[in-house]
């Protein structure tokens, strides 16, 4: 069970999502979005030099800028 | 508490963004919110009366909330008005294709109202996805009416009509299913909860005062050092129970709950992003192909836009031609003093005619094809790619999106700035925004290019002028880049903010109702600004041309005054003139020049290309003056209106003036970098 940053995930590969950073109103923010611990990620696109990537989780497509992604945990689902 | 029978029942719609709270209501009150795919489009509430059945209600749209607890200002307008101003009902939209996240503000809402119906939006599209959801499953587990609406078909809204109904005759109160917090969670809050017995909301300025989220601005009071210390101490306690972050904690409660709702009653085929909107995405958001297919739909949009224009303008031109030749031949009849038909005929009416011949038609073209993209979706996947860049510049991924509303109208996009959270970068936001070209300047920079930059080919005149405006806005993009990257590291210091952009799926656009609804508008509102601002300036000119002072006319004076600061920036007094004569409407500013230069003469003589270009090549016009015209058009001062909503909404003068000074003073500059050197170089050779 390898665990990656979120921006790391590559395009097309899924992801559970292990641990949040703590605190602020942005990490409230991503979990009201869906962006929480257990909850199924797939990296979608990435634009030019990896930020911002997007990302489908739950129900919802959501772009995030690599250094909010980088502190996400993610474990990969599939290689 | 009953309501008299003569004053209105208060209804509000709310919900997260892009639900289509404001489609739902302008279907209900007839009123025109702007409405389109993507969230932030409504930054202010609007109200519109509307009748439920036999019932008047006055119905208030919200701006889109994610949560009560506010970030931006205009969640907090939205969280002030459900919590604050006293509601006969709260309808909470939510969009079908994705009620596990939308259904979060309804649960937020049922602990401190009981008249909530949750109203269950995209009904059509969620069957198309292969969604079904279960609304009475639904309406069981929260307690209270959930009903299913189409918000662009009127014939799906019985329901939510009969529902709001009943609840506002009070036939049946329901009784609402809150969230339970945790057990560890909600003591802590249950402890907090007298210390707010007299505010409106004890439980949930409990749970805000435990969480350390700020309160609303007018209850900060309420916060005192010893509830703030209780608080405290109540987190050290949960602390060593495993709760190192209450927040996230009450946070997770709700998420946990609306997904357990979701598992209960939705079912979905295909888990996962639709098929169709992954197609789309795998073109729109792509690494590679991503920003060419952007530059390539702009470039369609603006070709459709020149090309569809000139038949329109050819027509209009020669229908006022006709027009102003029998009310020349009526005021001859008339024995009208030579000076009145000037007057009216060359100055009034040959300005105004000449602005809705040559201006409204791109105008009322470009608008309606703008709000199709916008409706279908395309809007944040551009902000997707203008992110990296923006990032680096120190503003947000979001002003994007408000340049993008810049297009259409620069005021427009000042308000639109409300939709980016931080002050900094929302001032960055305003200050930048009429760098990129609105509307009213497509006309003339389309002219300009039409009369020196053009093809001999007519077959190739539409796309290369659509080329041309591309390769502009591109430059626009680059400009408000470096003003921004200047600002934010001299005025407006700072680190950009956390950024999260949502990307709604994909929507068919309602193309008729887009294209009249839009053309109509369009076209009425640059017909008023015609009558208000381009006749009254013809008036102006007319008389500046022709009032003679000492040995010439007060326009000559005005001009020659001009003329020397305008030839160091490689144009003339004139096109000075004009720019600044030009401050209430940026569509005005050509037909200015063209007076000024005909002086007594009238417009109608300048109704085709080539004889526009000839009369600006014997002003002294050369390829160069042109390009500093293009340069001055693209980056000067903001026009009246959206120095007055800069003001509205910044409150401070300093940085209205700072928006004032800051454009012009880059287009200035690169008038003159590119007159120098091109002047060196002539003289070097």
């Amino acid at each position: 069970m390898n665990t990656i940053a979120l921006c790391d995930l590559k395009p097309g590969h899924h992801g559970t999502i292990c641990a949040m950073p703590n605190g602020g109103s942005f990490s409230r923010r991503l979990e009201s979005l869906g962006f929480t611990k257990g909850a199924c990620v797939t990296c979608l696109q990435t634009a030019k030099s990896g930020d911002p990537s997007a990302f489908w989780v739950r129900d919802t497509a959501v772009a995030l800028r690599k250094c909010d992604a980088k502190d996400i945990a993610v474990s990969v689902l599939n290689a | 508490m009953k309501k008299e029978p003569s004053a209105p029942f208060t209804v509000a719609l709310a919900g997260n963004p892009n639900v289509g709270k404001s489609t739902l209501f302008n279907a209900l009150t007839g009123l025109h919110q702007h409405t389109g795919n993507w969230p932030g489009k409504t930054v202010a509430c609007a109200k519109g009366i509307c009748q439920i059945g036999a019932h008047t209600v006055e119905l208030v749209d919200l701006p889109g909330t994610y949560s009560l607890s506010a970030r931006s200002p205009e969640e907090e307008i939205a969280r002030d008005c459900l919590l604050f101003t006293p509601l006969d009902c709260i309808v909470v939209v939510c969009d079908a294709t994705a009620i596990a996240r939308t259904i979060g503000l309804a649960l937020q809402t049922l602990p401190f109202s009981s008249r909530v119906i949750v109203c269950v939006n995209c009904m059509d599209e969620a069957r198309k996805k292969g969604i079904s959801v279960d609304l009475s499953a639904l309406s069981d587990l929260l307690g209270v009416p959930v009903v299913g609406v189409c918000a662009h078909k009127k014939r799906t809204f019985a329901p939510l009509l009969d529902t709001i109904e009943q609840m506002l005759a009070q036939e049946a109160v329901p009784a609402p299913k809150p969230v339970r917090l945790s057990p560890d969670l909600q003591s802590a809050v249950d402890t907090l909860v007298p210390y707010f017995d007299n505010t409106p909301h004890p439980f949930l300025f409990a749970q805000w005062a435990l969480t350390d989220e700020p309160l609303p601005a007018a209850y900060t009071s309420y916060f005192t050092p010893e509830i703030k210390e209780e608080a405290l101490r109540l987190r050290q306690a949960l602390e060593k129970t495993g709760i190192t972050d209450p927040a996230q904690a009450v946070t997770r409660c709700f998420v946990l709950h609306a997904e357990e709702l979701f598992l209960s009653a939705v079912k979905v085929k295909a888990p996962g992003q639709p098929r169709r909107d992954r197609l789309f995405d795998r073109i729109f958001l792509n690494r590679k192909t991503g920003v060419p297919v952007m530059l390539i739909l702009l470039g369609l949009i603006l070709w459709i836009t020149v090309a569809g224009a000139n038949i329109p303008s050819g027509w209009l031109s020669q229908l006022f031609g006709v027009l102003g030749d029998w009310l020349r031949t009526l005021f001859l009849s008339w024995q009208a003093p030579a000076w009145l038909t000037g007057f009216l005929l060359d100055g009034v009416y040959g300005t105004l005619t000449w602005v809705i011949a040559v201006m409204l038609p791109p105008m009322a073209i470009f608008f309606p094809l703008f709000t199709l993209l916008e409706d279908f979706g395309y809007l944040p996947r551009a902000a997707f790619h203008l992110d990296h860049a923006l990032c680096r510049a120190g503003a947000c991924g979001k002003q994007a999106l408000t340049m993008c509303m810049g297009l259409g109208c620069n005021a427009a996009g000042v308000v639109g700035c409300r939709i980016i959270d931080t002050k900094r970068e929302r001032i960055i936001a305003i200050l930048t925004n009429s760098l990129m070209p609105c509307n009213g300047r497509f006309p003339t920079l389309l002219t300009i290019t039409a009369a020196f930059f053009s093809p001999a080919i007519p077959a190739l005149q539409s796309a290369v002028g659509a080329a041309w405006l591309v390769c502009f806005l591109v430059l626009s993009v680059m400009m408000t880049l470096l003003l921004s990257k200047l600002l934010s590291v001299t005025l407006l210091k700072g680190e950009p903010s956390s950024f999260v952009l949502e990307l709604p799926p994909y929507r068919r656009p309602q193309l008729k109702k887009i294209l009249v609804r839009s053309l109509f508008d369009r076209t009425l509102k640059v017909l008023w600004r015609a009558v208000c601002v381009a006749a009254p300036a013809g008036a102006v000119i007319f008389l500046l041309a022709n009032i003679t002072v000492g040995e010439q006319t007060l326009l000559a004076h005005m001009t020659a005054f001009f003329d020397p600061i305008g030839w160091f920036f490689g144009l003339d007094g004139t096109i000075l003139l004009a720019f600044l004569l030009g401050f209430p409407a940026n569509e005005i500013v050509l037909p200015i020049i063209l007076m000024g230069y005909l002086s007594s003469g009238t417009l109608v003589s300048v109704e085709n290309v080539s004889a526009l270009s000839a009369l600006l090549s014997q002003n002294g016009w050369t390829l160069l003056t042109a390009m500093n015209m293009i340069l001055l058009c693209l980056f000067h001062f903001p026009c009246s209106t959206t120095c007055l909503t800069i003001k509205k909404e910044t409150g401070s003068i300093k940085l209205t003036l700072l928006a004032w000074v800051l454009p012009t003073i880059a287009g200035l500059s690169l008038c003159a970098i590119l007159t120098w050197t091109v002047r060196l170089i002539a003289w070097m050779f």
